[in-house]
């Protein structure tokens, strides 16, 4: 058994769900959209408001009507057409692999989280456990509780100075109860989350998710010489369960429910394409290698090599530089050239990389062919200006 | 009571908050930046925290306005912004073997290190002479999280002697970056390295 394999198994032993029946993964029953009580959640629905009128206008908005359709019908068909209703969706451009939901209603959805999700399956585990949240009101029972406890640690600071008694254990243990109280409410969602998506058409896929976030962790921490993360318990101070923990809690859950529902790759894929090189590009340069790297092969080694992901793949090596790694470029531009759809960027690659590694006749060659294919791509001047020199 | 005052004032001193130093550059008047010159035409203020180990900061109505920033004989090996942190902030580095077009992709993964741009696109790549010499402009958008203001940038790059010079512009797209543009684009051209 591989270590990792077996510190699942462990996982698994710490962090099992209690037996689940059939009954328990039906979808609860709706009261529909919270309305917000008293001054202060009044206060904070007005602070979301004006945070959401001015994601309305952030220029790192996608502003893609067929994207944001796919992007609801995913939601709508996880958690029920009288759920989804009270959702407003924005995809923001972001590398990072996240999402969130406001108690208002609005659910913010990265990019980042787009380029690393291989199904609707697996976009449905994620809006499953963000509309969660928004349905158990977390955000707000967080606020309220940060404030009681805060409260309580001062009282007890003061009491503790006047009678002199040392209530620092007493406060640390409350501060505990903080990060505690938000690993729970995350716990809950994933639970409730696996209900949503029972009932749904698309087959739970938590594990696959966890999976992938730990692993990029993993590869992300290895470029920075630091040691990788695979605890099997939570600190005390950590806001979310571990990711074995979450991977086992999902493992487990997919287990008892069985190999019920579709993934829906191929939709995922379809709906996704216009937008993946974009999304591909920005991860290349905006993610640090490894983590980069890591995000690619996953996808590659499920969904298959395409044109666009070969392309990206090459980048990556071309931007890391140095000779092995220009090789490496060189090779899979090559292979990306063969496949259909290639962009003409690729040539681009492959001629910049044989350049540099002093095989300029081939560079030529290939940077010339890619002005051809591009005539008008926005570096055509400065390409024309290599080959003259 | 004196030994009090001491511990008191020392104290005190460490306590206060860290000062960021600013530097008036006149106008019209040559700024040596450590290999590059560069001869503004209204005066512009230098910050004391430098972006990178070969470069400097200026700003007339303070960073979230304009900004322009220069960096003078990067050696092969260094990044453009500095790497405070491997494990924390990884910078790309510079190597003496890219073509112009690799100055481009250096830039904008260096640029998207130092200030966490969400977005970034390069609307336009164009050879262009950098201080006298042979060389690349760039021209892109780009937005820096949570910020609801669309940002402009024009950067000129060139290699001399294995050596990397840049120089950049940015402000948000609303007024600023076109007001500061020509001036922006006079030093880059004025600049002697």
């Amino acid at each position: 058994m591989s270590g990792w394999r077996a510190l699942l198994a462990a996982a698994l032993s710490v962090a099992t769900p209690a037996a689940a029946s059939a009954a328990d993964f039906a979808r609860p029953p709706y009261a529909g959209a919270y309305q917000p009580q008293g001054t202060d959640e009044r206060g904070l629905w007005m602070e979301l408001g004006e945070a959401e009128r001015g994601i309305r206008e952030m220029p790192g908005l996608v502003r893609d009507a067929r994207l944001g359709e796919f992007l609801r019908g995913v939601l709508c068909r996880t958690v029920g057409r009288e759920r989804c209703a009270a959702v407003r969706i924005y995809l923001i451009q972001d590398n990072t692999f996240n999402a969130s939901m406001a108690p208002n209603g609005m659910m913010i959805v990265h990019t980042g989280l787009l380029v690393r999700l291989h199904s609707e399956a697996e976009l449905a585990a994620i809006f499953g456990h963000e509309f969660a949240h928004f349905e158990q009101r977390h955000t707000l029972q967080r606020m309220l509780n940060l404030r009681r406890s805060t409260d309580i640690i001062a009282w007890l600071g003061i009491a503790g100075a006047a009678a002199r008694v040392n209530t620092g254990r007493a406060q640390d243990s409350i501060a505990a109860g903080i990060f505690s109280f938000g690993r729970a409410n995350e716990t809950e969602a994933d639970l409730l989350s696996t209900r949503y998506v029972c009932t749904s058409p698309y087959r739970i896929r938590g594990s696959a998710v966890w999976g992938r976030v730990m692993g990029e962790d993993n590869a992300d921490r290895r470029e920075r010489g630091q040691r990788k993360r695979d605890k099997l318990a939570p600190d005390l101070t950590d806001t979310h369960p571990t990711d074995l923990q979450r991977i086992a809690f999902h493992a487990k859950l997919e287990q008892e429910v069985g190999a019920v529902g579709e993934d829906a790759v191929e939709s995922y894929r379809a709906a996704t394409a216009a937008i993946m090189p974009a999304l591909l590009d920005s991860l290349v340069k905006g993610v640090p290698y490894n983590a980069a790297g890591y995000v690619i092969n996953a996808r590659g080694e499920a969904l298959g090599w395409d044109a666009p992901l070969s392309f990206a793949r090459g980048e990556l090596y071309r931007l890391r530089g140095g000779p092995r790694n220009l090789a490496t470029a060189r090779e899979l531009y090559l292979g990306t050239t063969r496949m259909r759809g290639a962009p003409p960027e690729a040539w681009r690659g492959l001629g910049l990389s044989a350049m540099r590694l002093g095989d300029t006749a081939a560079g030529r060659a290939a940077l010339t062919e890619y002005l051809r294919r591009a005539p008008g791509a926005r570096d055509a001047a400065t390409i024309r200006m290599v080959l003259e020199n | 009571m004196r030994v009090l005052f001491f511990w008191l004032a020392l104290v005190l001193l460490a306590a206060a908050p860290a000062r960021a130093g600013w530097t008036l550059i006149p106008a019209r008047q040559a700024a040596e930046l450590g290999g590059i010159t560069i001869t503004p035409a209204n005066p512009w203020n230098q910050a004391s925290a430098r972006p990178g180990d070969r470069g400097v900061s200026w700003t007339r109505d303070g960073f979230e306005l304009n900004q322009f920033e220069v960096f003078a004989a990067i050696p092969d090996g260094m990044p453009i912004y500095r790497e405070r942190s491997r494990r924390s902030q990884p910078m790309p580095k510079f190597d003496a073997t890219m073509l112009l077009p690799d100055l481009t992709d250096l830039y904008e993964r260096s640029f998207r290190a130092q200030y966490g741009a969400a977005d970034f696109s390069v609307s336009e790549v164009a050879p262009t002479w950098f201080g006298g010499h042979p060389g690349l402009q760039i021209r892109y958008y780009y937005s820096l999280p949570q910020d609801e203001l669309g940002r402009q940038g024009l950067a000129r790059m060139a290699v001399v002697k294995g050596k990397l010079y840049v120089a950049s512009y940015t402000a948000p797209q609303l007024h600023y970056f076109a007001a500061g543009l020509t001036e922006a684009v006079m030093m880059m051209e004025g600049a002697r390295f």
